[in-house]
């Protein structure tokens, strides 16, 4: 049984292919990591910041017992081997925001719970821009929320068996959501839940003011909100029927579509919406309502995205997909599959370009739609993951790495098969692309060799992380950019809820440590990682 | 959910130094180290050199699958390194371990992958599964550790009674005035009942006795956070915790704690050793007991039994089986 593997919501957005899953899988990510839905833990205690500390570490004694002193890391440490070392810790480090702003970064212990059998789980704290620890792994859960300018302005955290907290950015609770369960609302406020039956999807929603803690809209029987994504609106659906609202203004504008899809970037026409009440599936004929309370594309499409930089992807028919612009005119030409190729991870869920299938072959069309790759030049593999980077096989033999948005090409290098992000590629053992016994970083050409033959994933835009290729018997293993093996043994990204996309600091793993580190692999903020036992 | 256990006679052999190879002479509870089958031997009580033989008897790859207990992940961790001859950072990474409960119901598994546990004793619930399973098991003491509560600094109290300990966490006693501290409540943090620190704390001191029902924010499933809890609770001292000695002082060491003594004996590595501390508690190299001779997974076991073994023991920290 190998212990989960803690990862946040945001580190692991999928390329969504479009089928079946086609509407749930372009759903706008909140940035929203663990079910919102508490189970029994207690709470943890407040906990002080955790020194460093080494093994061995020895009481000394004093004339009220015995205290126990913590030493410094170094102390013990063997040498490291080639390409091994972890750096030295220096204290914690200031971890600013892009936009210079206050930000609460979530750190992850992992910690077992008895509940009929030993389970591993994940529970998050928060250190602030100053690289202190300013609260405890206490919480399941969190979700950024922004402001009507579009900022992170606070954080939901989830504790177990409790109502959902409101964290202000420099980690004071400053307010409950009525429930256990709560997402972000529209313009700042927050959409409190109460699930029945969280399998099938079960709940009501209500809405509330952080700021004041009036309740806007009351819990009601089937009322689901969301909010729009335009940092102003959310939809309302209620037994009867949808309605956009306005928290601030109080203005309801009812609509005759079931909403599908809430996302709603600048310049969109509409949201997708359906003429059925979706019931766990959407069954009806799929259209577009427009923020005036009228169809602005009639209910005709099969299934149907939200837009996202300028276009939205319809599916016409079976093995008939098709692109819209924000006119809604049908533009791109037919294909018989269009796949979002990575999809950005921290909050838009905008594509990087689109993989699309027709007879001719595969092709790769920019998110402006501009052909990249023609159909029929190759076999195109983009990886989930992998930042829209796409390795091509040409009719001729070669290989090339191709990077989305842009478009760049590279010569993939010799031995080499599969990319893994723009910045390192697999030698591709095995059919699966992501599975490696060589990594090469792109721009440094070192070549890091694993132990066996690992499933590896690329971390951000500095990292490779493998898997353990046989559970504690040989470590897993990082790969920088530089093609070297640190001595890392697990990476996260940690992203910027207010940047650009990019991680702006990692979640590490290293030996009996555990904090995070920058793009260089330097230790911003650590703590112990032995914060388990069970003995 | 629960794995199923495989019912089947009750064959749990629980042998303190118990002999799987009778050319390897294994320490019992009075023992000496007298044999290794691949190290080089040492008189009983001289240490062994610090140092990894220089060939590894294991290529990485080729080492069994330990398991075990959280606070014996140093040793685990420096076990790797003897035997292999990787870095501490490489063996460090390498160390994963399903702590006490699941790493006993991993060595019971069919075909878990796991053949060898450095483990402290199983809870009496393990227990019961294990004797379910029908699958028998060898246990040899390689290490000895702990029970111990410890307080906020600012407490004067500085030792207390078992009787004591036991009527606080029965709900007897409530107030640090009744054992000679402050006028102040106690704080009595608990482990979940299933937890390996419970079941010395029952061993020891509380017995069947109904415990005094916790908040369900002093239960905590987490030793980080009664450590950091009774370390910062309210910087009032009246916190009062449990753990075991080499996690405390070694893994998870924090500023603001003091370890209690039992009746006037503080817990230290040389107390523990010469058994002057009262609750203290083996920890254990445990196969199954038809782990064919020969094979990884007992070369390793056995290999931990010799003077060299003993030794990764004590440079881990640890203080090692009694003699």
């Amino acid at each position: 049984m190998q212990p989960l593997r803690a990862v946040s919501r945001a580190s692991r957005v999928k390329t969504v292919k479009l089928g079946s899953a086609f509407v749930a899988g372009l759903l706008v990510l909140t940035g929203c990591v663990g079910p919102g839905i508490s189970s029994a833990t207690p709470p943890a205690a407040p906990t002080t910041p955790v020194p460093t500390t080494a093994v061995p570490t020895f009481e000394t004694a004093t004339a009220t017992g015995t205290a126990i002193a913590s030493t410094s890391a170094s102390a013990t440490a063997s040498p490291a081997g080639p390409g091994m070392a972890v750096p030295d810790y220096h204290g914690r480090r200031p971890m600013s925001a892009s936009d210079s702003g206050p930000m609460l970064w979530p750190t992850q212990t992992r910690m077992m719970v008895w509940a009929d059998w030993n389970t591993e789980i994940t529970r998050y704290g928060f250190v602030d821009v100053s690289g202190t620890r300013v609260l405890p792994p206490r919480y399941e859960g969190y979700d950024y929320c922004r402001n009507t300018a579009g900022r992170v302005s606070f954080v939901l955290a989830f504790e177990t068996g409790r109502k959902a907290a409101v964290l202000d950015l420099t980690g004071k609770v400053f307010a409950h959501a009525p429930t256990r369960s709560a997402t972000c609302g529209p313009a700042g406020d927050l959409v409190f839940s109460r699930w029945f039956d969280a399998e099938l999807g079960h709940h009501k929603d209500g809405l509330m003011n952080v700021r004041t803690g009036k309740i806007l809209l009351p819990l009601a029987p089937g009322r689901h909100i969301k909010a729009l994504g335009d940092g102003v609106l959310a939809n309302v659906s209620d037994l009867k029927g949808e309605y956009f609202f306005n928290p601030r203004s109080g203005k309801r504008t009812p609509h005759p579509g079931w909403v599908t899809e809430a996302g709603l970037e600048p310049g969109a026409p509409g949201l997708p919406a359906t003429t059925v009440k979706p019931d766990g599936e959407v069954t009806g004929p799929v259209g577009y309502v427009g923020l005036s309370g009228t169809w602005v594309a009639k209910p005709e499409f099969v299934e149907a995205s939200a837009f996202r930089d300028g276009h939205a992807v319809v599916k016409l028919a079976e093995n008939r997909y098709t692109f819209l612009d924000t006119r809604l005119h049908r533009v791109g030409g037919e294909w018989t599959g269009i796949d979002p190729v990575g999809l950005d991870p921290t909050e838009s869920g905008k594509a990087a370009g689109y993989l699309v299938s027709g007879p001719q072959g595969q092709a790769l069309l920019g998110t402006d739609l501009r052909t990249i790759i023609t159909p029929g030049s190759g076999t195109i593999e983009c990886l989930s993951e992998a930042g829209g980077a796409c390795s091509v096989l040409g009719a001729d033999g070669r290989r090339s790495l191709v990077v989305l948005p842009k478009g760049k090409f590279t010569a993939m290098p010799a031995g080499f098969a599969h990319a893994l992000s723009p910045s390192f590629a697999a030698d591709g053992v095995e059919d699966g692309g992501n599975v490696a016994k060589r990594i090469q970083a792109i721009g440094s050409g070192g070549v890091a060799q694993l132990d066996a033959v690992s499933t590896c994933n690329h971390t951000g835009t500095a990292y490779v992380a493998c898997d353990s290729p046989s559970w504690g018997v040989l470590p897993p293993v990082v790969v920088d950019s530089k093609g070297r093996r640190t001595g890392f043994a697990t990476i996260e990204p940690v992203f910027d809820p207010v940047g650009t996309g990019d991680a702006a600091y990692y979640w590490a793993v290293a030996g009996r440590y555990q904090g995070f580190i920058d793009d260089s692999g330097n230790w911003r903020y650590r703590e112990s990682r032995y914060t388990r036992v069970e003995e | 959910m629960k794995r199923p256990i495989l019912a089947a006679a009750v064959l749990l052999t629980v042998v303190a130094g118990c002999v799987a190879q009778p050319a390897a002479p294994l320490p019992t509870s009075t023992a000496s180290v007298t044999g290794t089958p691949f190290g080089t031997a040492s008189p009983s009580g001289t240490p062994a050199s610090a140092q990894p033989s220089s060939t590894p008897m294991f290529a990485p790859g080729d080492l069994p699958q330990i398991d075990g207990s959280t606070a014996n992940i140093p040793l685990i961790s420096l076990v790797i390194q003897r035997l292999t001859g990787v870095s501490k950072t490489e063996a460090d990474n390498t160390v994963n371990t399903s702590g006490t409960p699941d790493a006993y119901r991993r060595l019971v598994e069919e075909d878990s992958g796991t053949h060898l546990l450095l483990v402290y004793e199983a809870d009496e619930g393990v227990k019961a599964e294990i004797r379910e399973s029908g699958v028998a098991l060898e246990f040899h003491p390689i290490g000895r550790d702990a029970l111990v509560f410890f307080t906020n600094s600012s407490n004067p109290v500085t030792s207390l009674s078992t009787k004591q300990f036991r009527s606080i966490y029965t709900g007897k006693t409530t107030n640090w005035a009744q054992v000679g501290g402050r006028k102040a409540k106690i704080v009595a943090y608990q482990r979940p009942e299933e937890s390996g620190s419970q079941a010395l704390l029952r061993k020891y001191v509380v017995g069947k006795a109904k415990m005094a029902k916790a908040p369900s924010e002093l239960v905590t499933a987490d030793m980080g956070d009664i450590v950091s809890g009774v370390s910062s609770y309210a910087n009032s001292g009246n916190a009062l915790g449990y753990s075991v000695y080499y996690y405390l002082a070694n893994m998870y060491a924090v500023d603001g704690i003091t370890m209690l003594g039992v009746s006037g004996v503080n817990p230290s590595r040389e107390t523990i050793a010469d058994g002057s501390y009262p609750y203290t508690n083996d920890f254990y190299a445990v196969v199954r007991a038809d782990e064919p001779a020969g094979s990884p997974a007992r070369k390793v076991m056995e290999w931990l039994l010799t003077a060299d073994g003993q030794q990764a023991v004590v440079d881990a920290g640890y203080v090692p089986a009694a003699k």
